[in-house]
């Protein structure tokens, strides 16, 4: 009986979810120049009631899904960065200019952007990276080399701030000549499927 | 030889404490026989105020130094600079100064500088790594190379570089960590302390390490950061205090004194630099 009322509960949880609103999801394939596959790139996007999230996953660029995900309410904004599904960094600010709140599953650093690159605060966040997930600093670097060499790469979105942080936290050092890289339309199938449901399920955490 | 293998053992269980995430002991540092080489009582004054007149706060001077090492390198000794402050009120605070045992294979071990001490809490500020190592502009440099502080108090703990004790994140931060360790009167009675004038400097010998009167008072510097005046407001000023010093035992137990405190032999003269 408990077993059956359980299941009743999961079900209708399920189906608020299900009716609830729907993430529009972007993809993208980057490519080097021979056409080869460097990797994949989910965008998804929802908003409700003033509160905008979005969620960038970037799939197999590293061993585990590069997941960046960004949540605004009016000015303040809450971004994170994290491998797979494990809880990664995450950066509060109330406000451009204000404090930010860099927090690890162990520990928080609040700094202003101002000092960024002071050493106080790239040790602090260095501390907190290693609290967080030692693989992040490699998954930084390779992302920020993918975008030195992509075609029309250009300016940083707001879910990529986190690696803009980490990457004058960390300065890493630029590869000199980074592999070319540039975005086909991502083919439709089994592969395309399982990245929108990434993003869609990142997007809902 | 037996001396230094207890000294080592005794690290190597420190830094495994450290290593679980316990806050190391400030006190463990200066475990060893200690000896007294200073002691001197002054009062703070404004400046220009007649010797009559009611001290702002009376302090009692004193240095510790701890038998470390071989007698050889007495110089050398880990030493505490302690200015042990009474206010008018009757409350009472230890500033100081300090330097503990310090294993130059393990550098990166965290090792007391500052501390201030009420009756019911303490701000500490340890150091920790070496200066001089690779600038912090070089790429892939680890952040956090080079000589550091870090903050352990009641109210909260942060870790920073001296030259970013100005940046608004570090005076922020310290802000909230004194607000939360320190009581209103503490607050308001510890602040007092910045208005000390730099120009009031005794210092204890002419020979390294030199002790100054001030040294001890950079824990208050740190602390209240964003309250340190300016030169011109730094208007108290040290002058002997004519009263008698009494015994240091109603300090013992906030200061941490030892029960016995036999004078610091002389030192011998320094040998001239060829």
């Amino acid at each position: 009986m408990k077993e059956l009322v359980l299941a009743a509960v999961v079900a209708a949880t399920a189906a608020a979810r299900a009716t609830g609103p729907v993430a529009h999801v972007v993809l993208e394939r980057i490519v080097d120049a021979r056409g080869n596959r460097i990797c994949d790139l989910a965008k998804a996007e929802l908003e409700a009631e003033g509160v905008r999230r979005s969620a960038w996953v970037v799939r197999g660029l590293l061993r585990s899904d590069l997941v960046l995900t960004l949540e605004s309410v009016g000015s303040a904004t809450e971004g994170e960065i994290g491998l797979g599904d494990r809880r990664g960094l995450r950066f509060s600010s109330p406000a451009p200019g204000g404090r930010v709140t860099a927090s690890s599953p162990v520990s928080a650093f609040r700094y202003f952007d101002t000092d960024l690159s002071r050493k106080t605060v790239r040790c602090n966040l260095s501390r907190l990276v290693d609290e967080a997930d030692r693989d992040l600093p490699g998954a930084v670097s390779d992302y920020a080399r993918l975008k030195q060499g992509l075609e029309g790469g250009g300016s940083w979105a707001p879910e990529e701030r986190p690696v803009v942080i980490l990457l004058a936290a960390l300065r890493p050092a630029p590869h000199p000549s980074p592999p070319f890289g540039r975005r086909v339309p991502m083919p439709e199938g089994r592969e395309a499927d399982e990245l929108v449901a990434a993003a869609r399920a990142a997007v809902s955490r | 030889m037996k001396a230094r293998g207890i000294l080592l053992a005794f690290w190597a269980v420190s830094a495994a404490m450290r290593a679980e995430g316990q806050s190391p002991d400030w006190f463990d540092a200066f475990r060893d026989r200690a000896f007294l080489q200073g002691d001197a009582s002054v009062v703070a004054r404004e400046k220009g105020a007649p010797a009559e007149a009611v001290p702002v706060f009376r302090a009692r001077w004193v240095v510790l130094r701890y038998a470390g090492f071989a007698e050889s390198e007495r110089r050398f000794w880990p030493y505490r600079n302690l200015l042990l402050v009474t206010m008018p009120t009757g409350a009472r605070y230890v500033l100081e100064s300090s330097f503990g045992f310090a294993d130059e294979s393990h550098l990166d071990e965290e090792r007391p500088w500052q501390r201030i001490a009420s009756g019911r809490t303490a701000f500490e500020v340890w150091t920790s790594g070496t200066a001089g190592e690779a600038p912090a502009t070089s790429a892939e440099a680890d952040p956090c190379e080079g000589m550091r502080q870090r903050v352990r108090a009641s109210g909260g703990t942060v870790t920073y570089f001296l030259d970013d004790l100005g940046t608004r994140t570090v005076r922020t931060t310290l802000g909230e960590i004194t607000a939360a360790t320190f009581d209103e009167d503490e607050r308001r009675e510890l602040a007092v302390l910045l208005r000390m004038s730099l120009d009031s400097n005794r210092s204890l010998s002419g020979e390294l390490p030199v002790f100054h009167l001030r040294d001890p008072l950079l824990a208050a510097s740190v602390a209240f950061r964003d309250q340190v005046p300016a030169s011109d407001g730094r208007t108290l000023v040290f002058a002997a205090d004519p009263a008698p010093s009494g015994d240091l035992a109603s300090w013992r137990a906030l200061a941490h004194l030892p029960l016995d405190l036999p004078p610091f032999p002389a030192l011998p003269p320094e040998s001239p630099v060829r």
